[in-house]
């Protein structure tokens, strides 16, 4: 999934913002220290670029990589002599993880006292969440000193996380092929097939029934959504005219899992309570593991987590009992995906490592690379967008040697948005291009929409607004040829951003109305959520602030339902506009 | 003219070659002798009647006529009205014995299928995915492994023979695919499916592969387990030696049907494995006595074999007696009758004399009694007085080697029964070997 980018980022940090001026107006010729979080460079620099126009002659002073003595160092920077206030960003440069003891934070605990006799002005250090957290405890004294605290978060990023669906059936050596093989072997298998006919006799029966699924698996990836859910169907018939429930039973899954792809989630699941039903009637116990599993990832997608926490720990309960490691490993994956969805990212990255040693000790290369790209998401998600791109780069390492192209493809697209974060954007859109590439060579129709709305949201970042509408423009066209409904929504979600940053917050509001429409169609809790919440900051800005209040409280109902993070803010936003 | 009979009574008494299932005029069947009634039949049956493939596994002493068994299932498979094509695979022409597993056993599988499709068929297969997948080892192995759209056998060929002979390699190899097994597995039911369409569309049935040799694998403890190299290719492996989507007949270690995982092996494979059992000459201990019908078919044996190539009992024995005294000392194992007629033959030429048959049994116990163990002892006692082994855990692994070393014979009648080795029945206890701490 790409940055959906839904929530126009410095409008919904209005509070926070207020509160930041307020500070800085009432500390003006004292000393005070404030602590401001943000994970995302651009974010922050448009932030702070925000507060100097309000408030000119405020110092930005960026600490420079390795720095240990950083009060030293502001010390020895020529400045004005009586500024508004100082910003100090880029320390979190400075902490690097590969050094437990972290010098340059004990280093600025000791300072703690020096402060305050050479500054008479506001200080607020900038740090994004991880180098946040270890500020308060690798600088418990500096931290204690801190009078004001302010949070500004770019919204959640939803990379592309990579969760595990058992396509029942091996098919990954099909997915790695190129593209023009792919056809090749799409070819083949529809030849092979109807030479076998509809009603193969026993010889025959396995291979058809495993051709079809390596078909519907290939049409699926290709774009062709509505084959692939035809061809699993034949399957379907053909496993219960030969009476075979364990084929039955995998025939549904798959369907299940092509259904979940277009979206049509309460479909997907329907399907995968029939396979369950059945893996349990023949004692399956894998099946009933990987079925479980895969319903877990349906209940994610509608944003009922905890249900969702519910199915994989069944699943793991039963991969523990058989010994079926590999399943144990995508089950803690799975367990780390929905801890990360609530907002719990460290728990998920205790999930995420634990999964790493199983797949480790299993040589499972494919899992170990999903681990470790989920561990850089993680990362991402703390603010840690430098060691994100450490995970990732080993995720990279995997999925080249193993020849995963299209876990490449994602990989490429997750190291974009770690620059993005880090404010890099043109190298963001050098990895974006990579990515665009590797997809459109393996024919990943939907790694192509991805990148397309990477690479819209990286223009937008950029402020070249019309390039990001044409990029979101061609992504929501792939979307609706392939019937991914979830892209369809984002693109319409982004488009409605760049009309709003555009100032044309009517048109943004059309998009809006019709993302809103499609996350609610496809159960997309989250989605909706966020959809509400665009809809409620385009109509303040049209000034129809009763309407935005009631928009604003439908989000934050369902926020608050599936414990988005971001609750708390949209709350005190809401707060303010009754207010005021 | 007495050197060519020498050669040619020499040839036909070959241990190490079964006979072709053609060969019917040396066939003699030893089913009732041997208590295996129909052992052919009943592997042929499943794979007649079962809608889905089927997974089978047979089991018997070296020597005891396994692989002709298996080359009569193959021959009398193909001359059913279904007319399967049936693939028999000798894995040890891929495999090194002394350290199998499911990678290489997949290997020579495909490789030897692909060839016999090739060579009787006239079906050659395509890589497939294979092609992919060898390009990469050959990267690993710096080796030249060129696989084309020639054929998959000859490329498969050239990485099991590095494989075969490198254990680096080997090593190398299994890594690559470890992580990769169900993969791979895939790729191979690719082509076998590949295969049948082609089988079908010239008049053949269903594919069958006899993966013969697995049963001569050596057994020693494995590095990925806590457990042996057997335990781990039938047991932690099953699932994927049961994965291939065609009928598949495994040999294996007779030892491990005589062990704790006898009855595992029983509910993952559906049966326990038929065991294709000595010829019983002698009746079950205690009063163990010559079994006169068992004798007799082993003097048929031999009498079709000298008929063959135009030679008479007297011209090869001394005498009859010396004749049934190499029938008495074989244990009713056929691969040594043969064995014993050419140590006789060493020993003085033709016609063998009752001193030569002496010092080939002095030979042969001189081997048991540097392997049997002060412990082995009173199993063989237990034998000897019961027909029977101990049955407890604490002997296991003790009945286990004395199963694989033949020092203890198992018979099958109306139940089994087990018999002491007559080279070893005569030894004397005293040179037994205490066990080396």
């Amino acid at each position: 999934m790409s940055q959906s980018a839904p929530i126009p980022e410095v409008e919904r940090e209005a509070a926070e913002l207020a509160a930041l001026q307020r500070v800085l107006k009432i500390s003006r010729g004292t000393f005070s220290l404030s602590v401001a979080v943000c994970n995302n460079v651009p974010l922050r620099n448009h932030i702070i670029e925000k507060v100097r126009s309000s408030c000119p002659g405020i110092e930005v002073l960026s600490v420079p990589e390795g720095v240990v003595d950083v009060y030293g160092w502001v010390l020895s920077q020529p400045r004005s002599s009586d500024p508004p206030a100082l910003f100090i960003v880029d320390i979190d440069r400075s902490i690097r993880s590969d050094d437990k003891t972290y010098p340059a934070l004990a280093s600025l605990n000791a300072s703690k006292d020096l402060w305050p006799k050479r500054f008479s002005c506001p200080v607020i250090i900038w740090l994004p969440e991880y180098a946040a957290t270890l500020l308060s405890i690798h600088a418990r004294d500096f931290w204690a000193r801190k009078s004001h605290q302010f949070h500004f978060s770019a919204e959640p990023m939803t990379a592309m996380e990579v969760s595990r669906t058992v396509f029942h059936g091996g098919t990954d050596w099909a997915l790695s092929l190129d593209a023009d093989r792919k056809q090749f072997r799409i070819a083949e298998l529809q030849q092979r097939l109807a030479e076998i006919g509809d009603s193969p006799g026993p010889e025959m029966a396995p291979h058809a029934l495993a051709w079809m699924n390596e078909l519907g698996v290939l049409f699926w990836f290709t774009g062709k959504t509505g084959e692939s859910v035809a061809v699993h169907e034949r399957a379907l018939l053909l496993a219960q005219a030969l009476q075979d429930k364990e084929a039955t039973a995998i025939a549904l899954g798959n369907l299940g899992v092509a259904y979940a792809d277009l979206d049509e989630t309460r479909r997907a699941i329907e399907l995968y309570d029939k396979a369950l039903v059945i893996a349990r009637e023949i004692g399956d116990r894998r099946g009933e593991g990987n079925d479980l599993g895969n319903l877990g990832l349906a209940y994610a997608d509608l944003g009922e987590t905890r249900r969702a926490i519910e199915f994989y720990e069944k699943a793991l309960v039963i991969a523990r009992e058989i010994g079926d490691r590999r399943g144990e490993g995508a089950d803690l994956g799975n367990l780390g995906l929905a801890y990360a969805a609530v907002g719990e990212t460290r728990r998920a990255i205790e999930f995420y490592e634990k999964a790493l040693v199983i797949d480790r000790e299993m040589g499972d290369r494919g899992g170990e690379g999903a681990d470790r790209g989920n561990l850089g998401l993680a990362y991402a998600a703390l603010g840690d967008a430098r060691r994100a791109i450490e995970f990732y780069e080993k995720q990279l390492v995997i999925v080249r040697e193993i020849g995963d192209r299209r876990g490449e493809g994602n990989a490429l697209g997750n190291v974009g948005l770690a620059y993005a974060a880090l404010g890099e954007t043109r190298r963001a859109i050098e990895f974006y291009e990579k990515q665009l590439v590797i997809v459109r060579e393996i024919g990943d129709r939907r790694g192509e929409g991805n990148a397309l709305g990477n690479l819209g949201n990286a223009y937008a970042d950029l402020g070249e607004t019309r390039r990001a509408i044409e990029f979101n423009e061609k992504r929501l066209v792939i979307a609706r040829e392939i019937g991914d409904r979830r892209g369809e929504g984002n693109a319409l979600g982004n488009l409605g951003n760049a009309y709003l940053s555009l100032g044309d917050a009517r048109r943004a509001i059309e998009f809006y109305e019709k993302c809103l429409t499609i996350h609610r169609e496809i159960g997309d809790r989250p989605g909706e959520g966020a959809g509400l919440w665009n809809m409620a900051l385009a109509l303040e800005k049209m000034g129809q602030r009763p309407e935005a209040i009631r928009r604003g409280e439908e989000a934050l109902d369902i926020m608050k339902a599936i414990e988005d993070p971001n609750a708390e803010m949209v709350q005190r936003i809401l707060d303010k506009w009754r207010k005021g | 003219m007495a050197v060519d009979i020498l050669e040619r009574v020499y040839q036909a008494f070959d241990p190490q070659k079964p006979l072709e299932a053609a060969d019917t005029d040396r066939y003699v069947n030893l089913d009732e002798v041997r208590g295996s009634t129909g052992f052919v039949q009943r592997l042929a049956e499943p794979i007649f009647l079962s809608a889905k493939p089927t997974c089978q596994i047979v089991t018997g002493h070296h020597g005891s006529g396994k692989s002709t068994e298996l080359l009569r299932l193959q021959r009398e498979l193909q001359q059913h009205r279904k007319k399967p094509f049936v693939v028999y695979c000798e894995a040890l022409e891929d495999i090194d014995r002394n350290d199998v597993d499911f990678p290489e056993v997949l290997i020579a599988l495909v490789r030897q299928m692909a060839a016999q499709l090739r060579e009787r068929a006239g079906i050659v297969l395509k890589p497939g995915y294979f092609k992919d997948r060898l390009q990469q080892l050959k990267g690993i192995l710096g080796a030249p492994i060129t696989i084309d759209e020639i054929g998959v056998d000859t490329g498969l060929l050239s990485l099991s023979a590095t494989m075969k002979n490198s254990p680096d390699a080997r090593a190398k190899v299994r890594a690559a695919l470890e992580p990769d097994t169900s993969n791979l597995l895939n790729a191979a039911n690719d082509l076998i499916g590949a295969a049948k369409m082609e089988l079908l569309n010239k008049g053949y049935g269903d594919l069958v592969i006899i993966v013969d040799d697995l049963d001569k694998m050596v057994l020693r403890p494995c590095d990925k387990a806590a457990c042996d190299t057997c335990e781990y290719l039938f047991i932690n492996r099953e699932g994927q030696l049961r994965g291939f989507l065609c009928h598949v007949v495994y040999t294996m270690p007779i030892a491990c049907a005589y062990s704790s995982m006898s009855t595992r092996i029983a509910n993952l494979y559906g049966a326990l494995p038929p065991v294709v059992p000595m010829t019983k000459i002698a009746t079950r201990p205690p009063r163990s006595k010559p079994y006169e019908p068992g004798i007799r078919k082993f003097r048929e044996v031999i009498a079709v074999r000298l008929k063959k190539i135009g030679a008479d009992s007297g011209q090869v024995f001394e005498s009859d007696a010396v004749r049934d005294s190499i029938i008495t000392l074989s244990g009713g194992q056929l691969r040594e009758l043969m064995m014993l007629v050419r140590e006789g033959m060493g020993g003085s030429g033709l016609p063998i004399t009752q001193k030569a048959v002496q010092r080939a049994a002095a030979e042969n116990r001189r081997a048991y009694s540097r392997q049997l163990l002060e412990e082995d002892w009173p199993i063989i006692e237990m034998v000897r007085k019961t027909g029977n082994l101990p049955r407890d855990v604490s002997h296991e692994e003790a009945n286990r080697v004395l199963l694989d070393s033949r020092a203890i014979l198992q018979y099958i009648n109306d139940e089994d029964w087990y018999g002491v080795n007559p080279f070893v029945a005569s030894l004397p206890r005293a040179q037994i070997r205490k066990r080396k701490k």
